[in-house]
């Protein structure tokens, strides 16, 4: 409830009743705001150390929230507006409906932009703060804001701040804890006449302007003429405070402009790539993950197995324990040995290219190539996400604006994209037989499969891809600070995800192990492998054990293509087959786990056995077609 | 009268109507209504463009729902 006194209702913090904090009790301060205003420089700035990130239910939209001496802090997602339009925006609308006060942080830089959100929450009646931040980046492209014209003009308290210098902090604490009055009469016409002076509570005003003006509106006239009406407000108020003065050049926005260019853009786009794949795939995949998973093995498995086996000896138990798949012997290894190690790296890039402004323009540049096959531009973070990990990747596709897109990028993150275990496999097996021409035939195999899963499926999947719409932020430095603690909050929220799945997945493995239905799933499967793929019965057991940790499949499969110091028993063309059939496997057990929760019973299946299929079809047709190239 | 995706490097327009009123509402949450003085900064299949210090990347589906004129 409330901490507001309110005598009507007990659902949100409105105010149909006399607005006094209760005593004792801490009131709820929501911090919203457009995407990259430093919403969350602020929140840190506010919070301290004891922070709290936690999965808005239902979702995996972040939202962090921190316990002060003056409040209950809470971070909300960016939102351009309240209105169903995004899984960011509808977490946004429900936790400002719980908001004792809101802090409205918007942008020096594109005011006129966030003053739309804040005309919107003025609408509604919640009581806002409004922070102007980023003005020190303004006043240096020649912008100077009238925060004190803006205050007598919107009839809420306005406050200038620089967040990363800790400027304008002290005066929000100030202000969230004085009794000034923090709503405004200066209402859209529209929604004035809409409630024509009748006292509603706050919860019913909220709902009957969102009914009008939301996403699902029954009116979509009406919304247009409301969305007009503000955007004119809007405009008007910023002209009357935004003072520019001189433009000056800035180098931020000449390699944001560069990065613009379709030229540069991809030369720049790739050297990045590389980057990414010479400090995730080589250094941390490689080096860091065999010192941790080898440390885990030497220390911590005898350790653990010793214990376990003192309480409970040799039984089913102890094998579901800590047996070759136990969850305190394989989970263990897996998440803290290799998970971890390339989670970490892989955000910690990613936190780096969006607080840099570098993935909207990403997004853009990749816009086009994604559209051919159903998607738009910001598609790019999940498949980007998925080189790493299959399951962050899926997990990321929520940040998609519709289901039809959502479906495609699970399918072809399931079917094409290799995680960073898979291309430990085939970067080894391709360097054995060849270099160049067999990278650009796999390369153009799994580019083909790619745009022919995304053509096919955008056919088939009724309804539309959403329109790319997104603002290009300058470019910046990073703030260090900001970027680990942007990291570190993923990285707990995945492995707090990833942990019960995988779990539960070496449950499921050991089960299928003591039962015996393992060693019959790879026999049932060598005919498969035998005559469709002209591979060895052994390949079976590699592809099983693939469906479980992709890792799994590379010890045999190494051997047998003579690496690790064997012989090889396999001729060039037979690894260059298993090569693509490894990428384009079903799903492991963790990615299969999380697609299911993300997709539903009915897509997971479709898409493990589509997966399937098309993996041996595939190796089929190349190990007939390629014997004149091997 | 020409839609925003026919706007080429450079070229300032000003907009004068959206296609339909969904396009028109999502334009309005990033800022951009009816008589908005824009500025084409690249195109790229998508079309970047400029409305004072804030850059936009619009879509080619949602460039194509939005009329503007040379100014």
């Amino acid at each position: 409830m409330s901490v507001f006194g309110c005598k009507s209702c007990t659902k949100c913090a409105c105010d149909s009743g006399k607005e006094e904090i209760i005593a004792g009790k801490l009131p709820k301060i929501v911090l919203v705001g457009n995407p990259n205003v430093g919403k969350s420089v602020i929140f840190n700035a506010l919070s301290g150390f004891y922070v709290e990130v936690s999965n808005y239910p239902g979702t995996t939209v972040d939202v962090s929230r921190a316990f002060t001496e003056f409040g209950e802090i809470i971070d909300s997602p960016g939102a351009y507006s309240l209105g169903n339009y995004s899984d960011d925006e509808i977490v946004t609308q429900n936790i400002v409906q719980t908001a004792d006060i809101i802090v409205n942080v918007v942008s020096a830089l594109c005011i006129e932009r966030d003053l739309f959100l804040t005309q919107q929450l003025i609408d509604m009646n919640f009581p806002v703060i409004l922070v102007v931040n980023q003005m020190d980046e303004a006043a240096k492209r020649g912008i100077d804001i009238d925060c004190e014209k803006l205050e007598n003009l919107i009839g809420i308290r306005v406050i200038p701040a620089v967040a990363i210098h800790k400027k304008g902090i002290a005066e929000i604490i100030n202000a969230i804890k004085s009794e000034e009055v923090r709503f405004s009469d200066n209402q859209t016409p529209y929604i004035k006449n809409l409630f024509n002076g009748q006292e509603v509570s706050r919860c019913d005003r909220f709902s009957r302007i969102l009914e009008v003006e939301g996403q699902d509106s029954k009116s979509p006239e009406e919304r247009a003429i409301i969305y007009n009406e503000r955007r004119a407000l809007v405009n008007d108020l910023a002209k009357q405070v935004i003072m520019h003065t001189e433009k000056r050049f800035r180098m931020s926005d000449f390699v944001g402009d560069m990065l613009l260019n379709p030229f540069a853009g991809v030369i720049t786009a790739l050297v990045m790539l590389y980057l990414l794949y010479l400090v995730v795939g080589v250094f941390v995949s490689g080096e860091i993950v065999d010192f941790l998973y080898g440390n885990i093995e030497k220390y911590y498995f005898p350790w653990i197995k010793g214990l376990v086996t003192g309480i409970i000896p040799v039984s089913f138990i102890n094998e579901v324990l800590v047996g070759e798949f136990g969850v305190l012997t394989m989970t263990i290894a897996i998440v803290i040995g290799v998970l971890l190690p390339l989670i970490t790296a892989f955000y910690l890039f990613m936190s780096i290219l969006e607080d840099s402004g570098y993935l909207p323009r990403l997004a853009v540049l990749t816009d086009n190539i994604l559209n051919k096959i159903g998607l738009n531009g910001r598609a790019v973070i999940p498949l980007l996400l998925g080189f790493g990990c299959g399951a962050m990747g899926t997990i990321t596709t929520r940040i998609l604006g519709s289901k039809k897109e959502r479906t495609i990028a699970t399918a072809i993150l399931g079917v094409t994209i290799p995680c960073a275990a898979q291309q430990g496999i085939i970067i080894a097996l391709i360097a054995a037989i060849g270099g160049f021409k067999v990278w650009a035939i796999y390369l153009g195999v799994i580019f083909m499969i790619m745009v022919l899963v995304g053509t096919v499926l955008d056919r088939l999947i009724p309804g539309k891809s959403t329109d790319l719409i997104i603002d290009l932020p300058p470019m910046r430095v990073p703030l260090v600070y900001n970027t680990c603690n942007k990291t570190l909050f993923r990285v707990v929220n995945f492995l707090r995800e990833a942990f019960p799945v995988f779990a539960f997945g070496s449950l499921l493995i050991s089960v299928l192990y003591m039962t015996g239905i393992l060693k019959w799933l790879k026999q049932a499967l060598s005919p498969v492998v035998v005559t469709l793929l002209q591979l060895p019965a052994e390949f079976s057991d590699i592809f099983i054990m693939g469906m479980i940790r992709r890792d799994f499949a590379s010890v045999g499969l190494l051997g047998m293509a003579g690496l690790e110091e064997s012989i090889s028993v396999l001729t060039d063309l037979q690894i260059f087959v298993a090569s693509v059939v490894i990428t384009l496997f079903v799903p492991c057990i963790a990615a299969l786990i999380v697609i299911y929760r993300e997709r539903g019973l009915k897509e997971a299946t479709l898409l493990w056995f589509g997966t399937f299929a098309i993996s041996i079809i595939v190796g089929a047709i190349l190990s007939r077609a390629l014997f004149w190239i091997f | 009268m020409k839609r925003l995706y026919e706007l080429v490097n450079g070229e300032e327009a000003e907009i004068i109507d959206f296609e339909d009123n969904l396009s028109k509402c999502h334009s309005a949450r990033f800022g951009l209504a009816v008589g908005e003085i824009i500025k084409c900064r690249a195109k790229l299949g998508p079309v970047v463009i400029s409305k004072n210090q804030q850059v936009i990347a619009i879509g080619q589906n949602l460039s194509k729902k939005i009329y503007v004129k040379n100014v």
